[in-house]
């Protein structure tokens, strides 16, 4: 006799199974990430149809199975409509999916994770148009905080030292590496680089044998694109300081100018590309939505 | 055998993606079909189905997909550049969008939306409650969509 459980879930992620069923990815706040089927789904005549869409999230009862869970139940309690009605806020909500796929658990309650994914699929779904970009790098930065691996903005990440970006100052500068964990003085960012140049002229020179005993920021030319991440990046003050606001539950300035929110969003997808050490296939179609000719469109 | 030959000989229209023997399919070959308004459809099933119809008598276009950016599919891998082309260079009226209402469906609908709009007017086929069914059976999802997608009585 098959055991069942009931479970409270978002879907992230839906293919294609036979004829016509589907197998559905779900992050649930009691059993954490769980991959079910939901039988018959794409009959046009049934009613796990509009339930079984994405960003849907149903109150279900789930059979399991040998290789794979049967959802028995779903009772729909939220679904995002206003996601689908611009592609800047589709994308970014598939964005948000993919993240929280790379981060959620199985087998443990993930309920926090669902209830900051519910959260900011709703201000994305609820926000302006010209909104979406900075409420996603939001949502971007909160979803690393929660998973333990949110980059450091306030102190230097080699030194220590406070960062206090001087936004009166168009020069200031400071740097940000994800393999150092956020940001960095720029003193430090120097420091790196030179260490970078000297370690991989050894590599170089040895034909590549250091390369097991290498400091993490010379296995850079080893890695694959994603998880090769720029060792010189610098910041002005703005984006550092717009960075430092992120860590706060509500977003203070979502109406700032553009091309800092898409700066912040490049670099804390390189950051979590590295992280999750896998990359982020959903944000191509942001830089098509986000760039500066698309982003004056309705 | 049979297969394989089938395999052989079916390949795809240059004109609008279908499945085809010859290099241009019936359809786009067809004299006395509307070549004013293009279906614009997923797969080659789908044009299938809407033949099935009858009610449509304009000329398609297959895309060979759906952008799913978290499969890793791309507007680039689909067919959308050639039909960009097409409906710009052809005097085509209406861009009929036939795409399933999934997640990826809505991705697709309104990206190659976005860049038909400049040369034609651009709709979509409407969704909601099926024929025959109950509305006490469907589910919330579908409901919603169907009121969201409501019409004055003509």
């Amino acid at each position: 006799m098959s055991r069942t459980y009931k479970a409270i879930g978002i879907n992230l992620k839906a293919t294609l199974l036979g004829e016509a069923d589907r197998v559905l990815t779900i992050l649930t706040k009691e059993h954490g990430l769980i991959r079910a089927v939901a039988m018959g789904a794409r009959k046009q005549n049934s009613k796990m149809g509009g339930r079984s869409g994405l960003f849907v999230v149903n109150n279900l009862l789930i059979a399991q199975g040998k290789t794979l869970d049967k959802i028995t139940q779903a009772e729909t309690l939220e679904s995002y409509p206003g996601l689908g009605r611009t592609l800047k806020k589709l994308t970014a909500g598939q964005y948000l999916a993919e993240l929280v796929l790379n981060q959620a658990l199985s087998e443990q309650p993930q309920e926090d994770l669902f209830y900051l994914l519910n959260e900011h699929l709703g201000r994305i779904e609820r926000s302006h148009d010209t909104h979406v970009l900075a409420h996603l790098t939001h949502a971007i930065f909160q979803l690393l905080a929660i998973a333990g691996v949110a980059p450091q903005v306030h102190q230097c990440c080699l030194t220590q030292a406070l960062l206090k970006p001087d936004v009166s100052d168009p020069h200031w500068q400071a740097g940000f590496s994800a393999i150092a964990g956020g940001a960095v003085t720029l003193e430090a960012l120097e420091h790196m680089q030179a260490q970078d140049l000297l370690l991989s002229a050894r590599v170089r020179s040895t034909g590549g044998e250091y390369r097991a005993t290498l400091a993490p920021t010379a296995a850079i030319a080893a890695a694959p694109p994603h998880r090769s991440p720029s060792p010189n990046m610098t910041i002005n003050a703005v984006e550092l300081a717009v960075f430092q606001q992120l860590a706060h539950a509500e977003l203070s300035q979502p109406s700032i100018s553009s091309p800092v929110w898409l700066a912040l969003e490049r670099l804390l997808r390189q950051y979590a590309q590295y992280y999750f050490d896998r990359p982020i296939r959903s944000a191509a179609l942001i830089d098509t939505c986000f760039a500066p000719e698309l982003s004056e469109s309705p | 055998m049979a297969l394989v030959e089938a395999k052989l000989q079916v390949g795809y229209c240059s004109v609008c993606g279908h499945l085809s023997a010859e290099p241009v399919c019936d359809i786009c070959r067809a004299p006395n079909r509307d070549s004013k308004t293009i279906c614009i459809v997923a797969d080659s099933r789908d044009v299938i189905a809407l033949e099935k119809t009858r009610e449509y008598r304009g000329k398609y276009h297959v895309l060979g997909g759906l952008i799913s950016p978290i499969d890793g599919i791309g507007p680039e891998q689909l067919s959308i550049q050639q039909l960009v082309r097409r409906v710009s260079q052809q005097k085509v009226e209406e861009a009929i969008l036939a795409i399933s209402p999934s997640v990826e469906g809505e991705t697709t609908t309104l990206y190659v939306g976005h860049l038909l709009k400049p040369f034609t007017r651009v709709t979509r086929i409407a969704f909601g409650l099926p024929m025959g069914g109950d509305l006490e059976y469907a589910d919330e999802v579908t409901l919603a969509r169907a009121l969201e997608g409501r019409r004055d009585l003509e």
